[in-house]
């Protein structure tokens, strides 16, 4: 049997493509579709029912809030954490396993009232995730709502409310991260739609994590085409915000005093990527060279580096939410009917030690360590 | 769907087709753009009835936001990222109902037949049978990159994805492929 090329492989693909778009059956021609969005448009609930219906869902659950805040009131504050079910997030919800008893995690936080919980981060006292809904248009496609969001979720209530979104098509949000204190949100915004092909030009946003208000926004921190790959802003002990761009110039890192607005150069001993953990305590550069990673720990003063771990790459994706250690996914070849293997990595910082585990049952998305209950 | 009320002016008005960029009616918008939709659609897919409801959903968010296009030089790249998202997020969708409440994968509308007049049904087969097993994710970066000729930078835009997962996606695509291909030719 002779192994295909590459090419000769994307040629029989591309031939069979093109002949499986021509097979329409079923589908009705262009003048039925414009047919069927007028009359989807004529038939639109008008204005002021979503007004009215919007006004009796606001009373009813302020209603709640209400009482729920005065049963809440009652309860203890957090005490310090410790680590529980590491799970990961995708269109499904938040599925993992509780590593205390071994039961099945399965978690909902849209309840109901978004599409989809996504990209999620774990405040620094472990009460309130924050989330990206990138399809809050799903559930009526014909209102006008706005475009993506960014949600908050109370661990202790079990509550859910939106914080902050972007109008329409071409926003994107991305890194909902809060300060240690928990008073301010970070996060990345992208407008591309309409520079496609073109590199999307990325914005940085800083809000108030409870009301949404826009207290910062620098649309020159962030250098294009690095956004999604790694971390590129992270919050300090101090409550300033560290962010990492790379130019032509190479790497390049500032710091935001959010009170002032004032943004300051930083030089850092080594280039990479930068990640916090919750409280800021413990701040990580990721080099990454090719299919290789470096780890280095950061000490207080930002002016020398440990390396705790060097080896082939995965992409971080949450911290434990006692500040110990941070987990991260890649993801390989695996034999049909599987397709994809996902490899589960978690690293000690202090000591360095790297365990792996791959997961049989894994599924695409990004991982949440949530504490202990 | 059927309706009793006068149509809009805007959805009335007979507009012949428009250059680029200028603002034209709704008929002329969707004939414009229809057939490459709705192929883009239907690869992703792999099915009509979500095909169909994928362009639809995606011509009507486009239609309705069709202010924002800046450049109408990008329109078709715009177009292509909105209805290839929704086709995603309609595959999932449907999906996931299937698996969560019959306990059942999603089958694919698989139309070929001995009747087909291209020698090579066999290898079709087979290709159909493999792409349905990819994700709508996956389905869609193919499509995107060796269909519609994008670049995987230019994929990775469209689709909101990384650009390492983007190339992650078309590498697992190949090998599924190129694994069934291995297997029916001895």
């Amino acid at each position: 049997m002779t192994r295909m090329t590459d090419e000769q492989l994307d040629q029989t693909i591309t031939r069979h493509l093109t002949w499986r778009a021509t097979q329409l059956q079923g589908i009705p021609d262009a003048q039925g579709m414009a047919w069927r969005i007028a009359g989807e448009r004529l038939t639109r609930r008008p204005r002021w029912q979503h007004a009215v219906a919007l006004l009796a869902v606001t009373a009813l659950l302020a209603a709640v809030a209400v009482a729920t805040l005065i049963v809440a009131g009652s309860r203890p504050p957090t005490g310090p954490l410790t680590n529980g079910p590491l799970v990961v997030a995708n269109a499904l919800g938040w599925n993992g396993i509780d590593p205390a008893s071994g039961a099945a995690v399965q978690l909902e936080p849209c309840d109901g009232q978004c599409e989809e919980a996504l990209d999620p981060r774990l405040s620094a006292d472990g009460r309130t995730v924050f989330f990206v809904d990138p399809t809050p248009e799903s559930g009526d496609l014909l209102s006008d709502q706005p475009g993506w969001a960014i949600w908050r979720w109370d661990r202790l209530e079990g509550s859910v409310r939106r914080v902050v979104g972007c109008d329409g098509l071409d926003c994107t949000l991305r890194r909902p991260i809060p300060s240690p204190d928990g008073r301010y949100l970070a996060y990345g915004q992208g407008d591309d739609a309409p520079n496609i092909p073109m590199p999307p030009l990325d914005e940085l946003v800083i809000v108030d994590a409870e009301t949404g208000r826009e207290v910062r926004r620098f649309g020159d921190l962030i250098a294009d085409g690095w956004w999604w790959e790694y971390p590129n802003f992270a919050w300090d002990a101090d409550g300033q915000l560290l962010v990492t761009s790379l130019g032509p110039d190479g790497f390049r890192y500032r710091r935001i005093d959010v009170t002032t607005g004032a943004v300051v150069d930083v030089t850092l001993p080594r280039d990479g990527s930068l990640e916090s953990s919750p409280d800021g305590a413990t701040m990580l550069l990721f080099g990454a060279q090719l299919d290789r990673l470096s780890v280095w720990v950061l000490d207080d003063r930002l002016e020398s580096t440990r390396l705790v771990w060097e080896g082939e790459g995965w992409r971080p994706g949450t911290w434990s939410p006692d500040g110990t250690r941070i987990a991260g996914q890649s993801m390989s070849v695996a034999p049909p009917p599987r397709n994809m293997a996902w490899t589960t990595h978690v690293l000690d910082v202090a000591t360095g030690a790297l365990t792996t585990q791959v997961d049989d049952e894994a599924v695409e998305g990004q991982l949440l360590w949530l504490p202990a209950d | 769907m059927v309706t009793d009320k006068p149509l809009e002016p805007e959805l009335a008005r007979p507009v012949p087709l428009a250059p680029a960029g200028a603002d034209v009616g709704l008929e002329s918008f969707v004939v414009e753009h229809y057939d490459r939709l709705v192929r883009l659609a239907r690869l992703v897919c792999h099915d009509a009835t979500d095909a169909t409801d994928a362009v639809q959903a995606g011509l009507e968010r486009a239609w309705r936001h069709r202010g924002s296009l800046r450049d109408a030089e990008h329109r078709s790249p715009w177009l292509d990222r909105i209805v290839v998202r929704e086709a995603i997020r309609v595959s999932k969708r449907r999906r996931t109902w299937l698996e969560r409440v019959l306990g059942i994968d999603h089958e694919a509308d698989v139309v070929l037949t001995s009747a087909d007049p291209t020698p090579d049904v066999a290898l079709r087969v087979v290709l159909d049978g493999a792409l349905d097993r990819l994700s709508p994710e996956q389905r869609a970066v193919v499509a995107l990159h060796l269909y519609a000729g994008y670049t995987v930078q230019e994929t990775a835009d469209i689709v909101g994805a990384p650009l390492e997962t983007v190339r992650s996606r078309l590498r697992l695509a190949r090998e599924r492929l190129r694994t069934v291909l291995g297997e029916s030719q001895p």
